[in-house]
């Protein structure tokens, strides 16, 4: 053994995810990466998106609702994220909701007074949680 | 000697007082509980990013970031932590003191206040100094919303050059007896405020559950510790920073707002024990007059009756 790293999600309110994995794929802000044990120490922020944790065989999706701060240190990696869910946690119906309303915003076009930028960060979150639920029910 | 009346309404009132004291005594300890756990699963991250920067900036040479500079700005900005409701105790007294002290050290037109709870704004405006900003009706369970709302509207100061150096005073909560006032510097972000005590290492490493073996390699590792950064290590510590900022603002949010509870809940018990004895002191009272009263009638009637039959 020894090829397993201690992955620890944190949010300002709790740790979200603390345990050994064999892989973290992660959507970094600039591009996605696969990180194993040993791994060049890097920092880089994340986007919103779903992470996925690779133990044993098994893949397990992780919200990062938030957006984040990814640290990896040879066999510790820190997710600072903003906001971050467990797939079990997330509430399937306000997350559809969710998604509706910021589609019903945008579709309203840029030149109305929608707050733009905050719509399109609720549509990527509730895309987010979305994904991450139809993930976890795939495997 | 007050009359048998007057003492019966005095206790009626006392006792309807320590009734409303006791259920809020019950309210703030039933809160307060849950504000400490809270308080308590706000740490993890707060070490975790504190560590973080402190090891980037510890294996990296030669970055920083803005946030870190000082200023020319002689402009100081306090953000005070009070609570909005009184029937705390010394809660407000002890931070509102600590800030004047602090604000005192400069001259009046430099400083600026954000207040944070009633108390905090209606303290400041007495004295008249200059507010910028209030947040009111703080709940009781301050959530990252706010605490984002306050962070980027400090930023905003601090990088407009509205603030040079930017302070936040809270109290911080040792246990439900003691609240210690305390100063933190916020902006520009200081070392002191990444350093973590040699206690908080520990408890990190033990976190970790280390093997023997992996310790060794970590050490092996620890010396090459060279950090890759993306995109530029700038951008990257801001974003580390400015979720310091936010984290050190919440985890105040949540310390002060345990202290207030621990204090309203300390405060009220007294109270609450104040009106019992108040009450035994004015039923012995009430008492006495009752029986004096009696005493009274029947050396009327004594005396009436020996008049008659002589």
């Amino acid at each position: 053994m020894g090829t397993d790293v201690l992955l620890r999600i944190v949010t300002p309110e709790r740790i979200v995810y603390e345990d050994r994995v064999d892989m973290v794929i992660a959507r970094g802000l600039e591009g996605d990466l696969g990180i194993l044990f040993d791994h060049k120490p890097m920092v880089t922020p994340l986007k919103i998106g779903v992470l996925k944790i690779k133990k044993g065989k098994k893949f397990h999706p992780v919200a990062i609702s938030g957006g984040g701060v990814l640290e990896i240190k040879t066999d510790l990696i820190t997710v600072l994220a903003d906001a971050a869910e467990l797939p079990e946690e997330i509430d399937v119906e306000r997350a559809r909701a969710a998604r509706k309303k910021a589609e019903d915003l945008l579709a309203r076009g840029e030149d109305s007074d929608v707050d733009w930028a905050r719509a399109q960060a609720a549509l990527r979150r509730s895309m987010a949680r979305l994904t991450t639920v139809e993930e976890y029910y795939k495997h | 000697m007050r009359g048998t009346r007057e003492i019966k309404t005095r206790i009626k009132s006392v006792q309807s007082t320590q009734k409303i004291t006791r259920a809020m005594e019950m309210v703030a300890a039933a809160k307060l509980r849950r504000a400490e756990e809270r308080a308590e699963a706000a740490r993890p991250y707060a070490r975790s990013i504190k560590n973080s920067i402190a090891r980037i900036l510890e294996n990296t040479i030669g970055i920083d970031s803005p946030l870190m500079e000082a200023r020319d700005s002689t402009k100081k900005c306090l953000v005070v932590y009070s609570s909005d409701r009184g029937l705390c105790g010394s809660y407000n007294t002890n931070i509102l003191r600590r800030a004047v002290l602090e604000a005192e050290k400069y001259p009046k037109e430099q400083v600026s206040i954000v207040a944070i709870g009633r108390k905090a704004r209606d303290f400041f405006r007495r004295r008249e100094y200059n507010i910028i900003r209030e947040f009111l009706d703080i709940e009781d369970r301050p959530g990252i919303e706010r605490t984002r709302e306050l962070v980027t509207y400090l930023l905003e100061l601090f990088n407009e050059g509205e603030a040079g150096e930017i302070y936040l005073l809270y109290n911080e909560f040792v246990n439900v007896m003691i609240h210690h006032p305390r100063c933190l510097q916020l902006l520009p972000v200081a070392s002191d405020a990444i350093k973590i005590g040699e206690e908080e290492k520990a408890e990190v490493v033990e976190g970790e559950r280390q093997t023997k073996e992996q310790q060794q390699r970590n050490e092996a590792a620890a010396e090459e510790l060279i950090y890759q950064f993306e995109p530029e290590p700038e951008i990257v510590l801001e974003a580390l920073l400015s979720r310091l900022l936010n984290s050190l603002v919440l985890t105040a949010f949540l310390e002060a707002k345990a202290s207030e509870l621990g204090s309203r809940m300390t405060a009220m018990k007294t109270a609450t024990e104040n009106a019992k004895d108040m009450i035994a002191r004015l039923t012995l009272e009430y008492n006495k007059a009752r029986q004096g009263a009696i005493t009274q009638e029947i050396l009327e009637i004594v005396n009436t009756s020996e008049a008659l039959s002589k």
